[in-house]
């Protein structure tokens, strides 16, 4: 809500200055977002009236305007907008002022000298209008732009929170501040007007959504009259552009009093209007141009041939006011706030009177309301009021309880006392009732606050008028039980990774389905309303996202590119169709394996380098990784890509992008990734203690011919397993092929460190052992020791 | 006798000096030890040759050769060791590099920024004995609303522009969720917090991202008042700022806190005096905080009247913005190296 100062004179007397209100507001839970003055100085812009328009001579689309400039005299003004009539009063820049960056001078236009330029509004970077901005026809010629509008007013926008719906006003504000500010309120008294001819029929079919509904014609309005100045401002300074008085009066009162109103064409209202539900399919063309298809939830206005409005939340095309209409429906009611939000929500539509009607308005409003938008009315267009229909059910409005408040509880849950006779001091300031009633308060709000249900509404309320800075600060003490550390698993293997040269990035977890869908990824998860198509879906890997933010780095003269993320992964398939998630660590690498540096090799990363940092990790979580060419994702290089398990289960893959994704993304050198389930690695439990052995180990060295082809995995498993428990490192640190070999054959050499940690190994064991293992391997692979 | 035996010594001795001098490595130096002092060096032949003289002159000639063979053995070690150390001297010098050459090795990666503001605010809580818990990001209608008294139609709702699954479900819109899954589990009394990603439907912009993190932190016991959620605030964000801070709680408004606070804290680049960052209010919002709501405590099977609690919530990104001047909250799902590099 936007505060300007002069509105706010109409309903509060205070002495605290405004510019200090804002701190009122602020402590009284309204933040202050913004503030400013209602508009820009614009020195040399004047009121100007044109009085005559005539062609020019040389030019098809411009006009020469006289212009009454009142005390600046007339002038002639050149001008090529299309609404520049007789008549019509117009800002008018004279020379010397500056419009839109520009200093306006006189200047020869064709042949023709214009002292002055007629302005639009957005020309001035205010209202928005075609052609010239039409001012208001009390606008006297002559008076200073900014002096008629009074742009020198300061605001305040404030935030209202949504429980607060009986602040969405200027009055709901005012009587606020007075209560926080010690000012005075001036409470608004509801002239009665004259009135005359006939009530319209109104028939109220659904009394419980619509407990209160009132309506009056006012006949013989004059629809070519415009809203005055003030009106108009004040409007502005809503962010609402004047359109038709009577409009302008309806809009203009929701933001001083908070009453949604509508007004409805009553020439284009066939027979009664009824306020029922809707019926399923119906459909309704509504103000802003769209047409709905309503359901029996949504409640609208309607007359014999159909809705008019939708209930509280806007009004329909058929019977809008317009510059024919003459006569006018009003209307003023009260909508429950649950039926309302309801269709508001469903249709996307939230409108000022939707907004305040589903955070709750007095019911007793509409009459101050209706009261004053047809004096308003009157004297702006002209016309005659006639007598009101209403239709209440009062005993369906809402109707506040007394509340108990106990002076004890206030003092629990705050942790400071409040004596009795300031909280019952504070709460009678917010228009409360208090009584006493057995040591404790019987507290009665006021019907507009709707947000006062219960006891803890009031301790609320009074720490809110009390100030939380009185409350004191109380240290926690000793906790409650043993304080469980996060799982330092997930720690230890950021830091891993880290300390392995990788950064670790954070990627949105919102995804391009189509992205995933190319890389193969399934099950992926859809968002029914996504803010976009690139973030429709939820990430079935982190890879997609880390390739995307390598690719950034890439583009940005980053040759080495090493990133890794450990995050929320999402899959369907769930047999009850839930969405499942788990957490993931992966890793891209790209670009040459070691920082340039004069004292190491240059050679780009490789998939032993990343299957080593997986490796690493794997030894974090008590080591046992087994890898497999067959079972890697699509995504990844046949022949250099891996499916990686640990003890049987699946864990997760590594290799090399596969070249057409390389190249569909753009990137121009072979790109590896690693993704593993974190669970495995996460909530790894305490390793135990091993006494170093008191007898020395034994280290065999064996180079055996094996096939080629042969994966090396197999070989040393084959090892692991001939060797038994003795075995307490095993190392691969050479393999050969070419001369000296066979075709067809490679050799492994294997490091074997043999320990018994009962007694020293003889050399008989050892051998014994030797020749176990070399037998295992010839019987499995025909393997030779090298000669 | 051809030449008289002192001056033959004499003229040994000389010769064994001069030869000595010119030994310049070990192996020159073993020859000539070989030479004059071996088995049948020099000296040990001048030695044998004392029999053959006169009874009266042996005496004599014994104690000069031997005091010979004392001195040329002395100067055999100096040279000796003078020698090596020569040797040891070339040797390191062969083996000196230029220290001023870059070391060899990977460089460092580095934790992501909001990872290093978690653990902060992690460890900051653990120190005042909060638990941690987590919940899932993919959560339903009742845990993200309806639990936290946010019914359907609530305008609360309308705070929270919720991402909904085609699968069914939403994204959770706070970790506030945590709260009532960890409350259904456990009796109070307990300390939580639940670190996690959140969504909203906001675009993006350089203040708002549609997926970010948040920090929920409860506490209910019995006693349990505003004042200690003062002070536990006011300690937390001392220690993440590290700086003392002035605190401000101004009322609010959250569903499933009542009452309901924002915490401002006088803000950390003017100091107060109004500036771009606070927009001229001397304060910067830092988070949302209040007693749990009775209505939720009661819904959950915990009695408002014997036990009460404090929750807050604290957008981590923001945070982390105004403690290290980020300026555009995409920077942290960018990842472009050169920023992360600078806050490693």
């Amino acid at each position: 809500m936007r505060i300007a100062k002069e509105w706010l004179s109409d309903w509060l007397d205070t002495r605290v200055p405004f510019e200090d209100l804002a701190a009122v507001l602020t402590r009284g839970g309204f933040e202050v977002e913004g503030r400013g003055t209602a508009g820009p100085p614009l020195p040399g812009v004047v009121v100007g009236r044109i009085t005559a328009v005539a062609a020019h001579p040389r030019a098809e689309r411009l006009r020469v305007c006289t212009v009454d400039a009142g005390g600046e005299g007339l002038r002639t003004v050149v001008c090529g907008a299309a609404n520049a009539r007789p008549g019509l009063k117009a800002p008018l820049a004279l020379p010397g002022a500056v419009v839109g960056g520009r200093t306006i001078a006189e200047a020869d236009l064709r042949g023709v000298r214009s002292q002055g330029m007629l302005c639009s509004g957005t020309e001035l970077g205010l209202s928005p209008t075609e052609g010239l901005w039409e001012l208001p026809d009390d606008a006297p010629p002559g008076r200073a732009l900014a002096d008629y509008f009074r742009f020198a007013d300061p605001y305040v926008d404030v935030a209202v929170t949504p429980n607060r719906g009986d602040c969405l006003s200027i009055k709901g504000l005012a009587r606020e501040m007075a209560a926080l500010s010690g000012g005075r309120f001036r409470a608004p008294r509801a002239r009665t007007l004259k009135v005359s001819g006939t009530a319209p029929h109104v028939a109220v079919e659904d009394q419980r959504r619509c407990p209160r509904y009132c309506a009056r014609l006012i006949r013989d309005i004059d629809s070519k009259r415009r809203s005055p100045g003030w009106l108009v401002e004040r409007l502005r300074l809503c962010g609402v552009t004047a359109r038709h008085p009577v409009v302008d009066i309806t809009n203009y009162i929701l933001f001083d009093l908070g009453q949604p109103l509508h007004a409805f064409d009553a020439a284009l209202v066939r027979g009664t209007v009824v306020v029922r539900r809707a019926v399923a399919h119906e459909a309704i063309a509504l103000l802003d141009g769209t047409t709905r298809l309503l359901d029996a939830t949504d409640l609208v206005i309607a007359d014999d041939d159909g809705p008019l409005a939708l209930a509280g939340v806007m009004g329909g095309a058929r019977a809008a006011v317009g510059p024919a209409t003459h006569t006018v429906l009003l209307e003023a009611a009260y909508f429950r706030p649950d039926t309302l939000s309801q269709t508001a929500r469903r249709l996307a539509l939230a409108t000022e009177a939707a907004l305040r009607f589903e955070r709750g308005v007095d019911p007793e409003l509409c009459d101050l309301a209706l009261e004053r938008a047809s004096a308003l009315i009157v004297k702006i267009t002209g016309g005659t009021v006639g007598p009101a229909a209403e239709h209440s059910a009062v005993d369906l409005w809402p109707r506040p309880e007394p509340i108990r408040l106990r002076l004890a509880r206030i003092r629990a849950l705050l942790g400071v006392a409040v004596p009795r006779a300031q909280v019952t001091r504070l709460l009678k300031g917010l228009g409360m009732t208090v009584a006493a009633s057995h040591g404790d308060l019987l507290v009665t709000a006021p019907r507009f606050r709707f947000d006062i249900r219960a006891e803890i509404d009031l301790v609320e309320e009074v720490a809110r008028l009390a100030g939380f800075d009185e409350i004191p600060a109380v240290e926690l003490g000793r906790a409650p039980g043993s304080a469980r550390p996060r799982d330092t698993g997930v720690r230890r293997v950021a830091d891993l990774l880290v300390d392995r040269d990788y950064h670790e990035a954070m990627t949105f977890s919102l995804v391009d389905p189509d992205e995933q869908a190319r890389l193969g990824l399934e099950g992926q998860a859809r968002l029914r309303n996504p803010l976009a198509a690139p973030w429709s879906a939820l990430r079935a890997s982190l890879v997609p996202g880390l390739l995307a933010a390598a690719l950034h780095n890439r583009r940005r003269q980053q040759a080495r590119v090493r990133l890794f993320e450990i995050g929320t992964c999402f899959v369907t398939g769930d047999p009850k169709g839930a969405v499942g998630e788990g957490l993931y660590i992966a890793g891209v690498a790209l670009g040459p394996a070691w920082p340039e540096q004069w004292a190491a090799p240059r050679r780009p990363v490789d998939f032993f380098d990343v299957k080593g940092d997986v490796e690493a990790l794997c030894a974090l979580a008590g080591g046992g990784l087994a890898a497999a060419a067959e079972g890697a994702p699509p995504f990844l290089q046949k022949g250099l890509a891996a499916a990686l398990s640990m003890h049987g289960e699946t864990v997760g893959f590594v290799g090399g992008l596969a070249p057409g994704h390389r190249e569909r993304l753009g990137f121009e050198e072979p790109v590896f990734v690693f993704e593993l389930k974190a669970a495995p690695f996460a909530g790894r439990a305490g390793a135990r203690a091993l006494e170093p052995p008191r007898f020395p180990s034994v280290r065999r060295d064996l180079a055996v011919v094996v096939p080629a082809a042969l994966p090396a995995g197999a070989v040393l498993e084959t090892v692991r397993r001939g060797a038994g428990p003795l075995l307490q490192d095993l190392v691969l640190f050479d393999v050969y092929q070419g001369e000296g070999l066979d075709f067809g054959k490679k050799s492994l050499a294997l490091g074997l460190t043999l320990q018994d940690f009962s007694r020293t190994l003889t050399d008989e064991v050892v051998e014994g052992l030797v020749t176990q293992v070399l037998a295992a391997l010839k019987a499995a692979y025909g393997a030779e020791l090298r000669q | 006798m051809s030449e008289p035996f002192a001056m033959r010594l004499e003229r040994l001795a000389r010769e064994a000096f001069d030869e000595l001098a010119a030994a310049c490595d070990l192996a020159a130096l073993e020859a000539w030890r070989v030479r004059f002092l071996g088995k049948s060096g020099r000296l040990t032949e001048e030695l044998k040759r004392i029999g053959t003289l006169g009874p009266e002159e042996r005496p004599l000639a014994g104690a000069e050769v031997n005091q010979i063979k004392g001195r040329l053995e002395a100067a055999l070690g100096a040279r000796r060791e003078s020698l090596a150390a020569a040797a040891r001297e070339t040797q390191l010098a062969a083996e000196a590099v230029d220290v001023t050459l870059p070391g060899r090795g990977r460089g460092l990666g580095g934790l992501h920024p909001l990872t290093q503001a978690l653990r902060r605010i992690e460890d900051i809580f653990a120190a005042m004995g909060f638990d941690w818990a987590e919940g899932p990001e993919v959560e339903d209608e009742f845990h993200n609303f309806e639990a936290l008294n946010i019914p359907a139609h609530h305008p609360a709702r309308a705070m929270h522009d919720t991402f909904y699954l085609a699968e069914g479900g939403l994204l959770r819109t706070h970790t506030s969720t945590v709260q009532i899954r960890f409350m259904r589990h456990h009796a109070p009394p307990f300390r939580i917090i639940a670190p996690g990603r959140v969504y909203r439907a906001d675009a993006l912009d350089p203040t708002h991202s549609p997926v970010f993190h948040q920090v929920e932190g409860l506490v209910v016991g019995e006693g349990i008042h505003m004042g200690h959620l003062k002070a536990t605030l006011k300690r937390f964000l001392e220690g993440f700022f590290e700086q003392a801070l002035s605190l401000r709680l101004r009322p609010s408004y959250f569903p499933f806190t009542e009452p309901s606070a924002e915490v401002d804290i006088g803000c950390l680049l003017c100091g107060g005096k109004g500036c771009r960052v606070c927009k001229g209010t001397g304060y910067i919002e830092v988070l949302g905080c209040g007693l749990v709501h009775p209505e939720v405590l009661a819904r959950i099977g915990i009695d408002p009247e014997r036990d009460s609690g404090f929750a807050f919530g604290m957008g981590v990104e923001r945070l982390l913005m105004l403690k290290d001047g980020v300026p555009d909250v995409r920077l942290f799902y960018e990842n472009d190296l050169r920023f992360l590099r600078s806050l490693r």
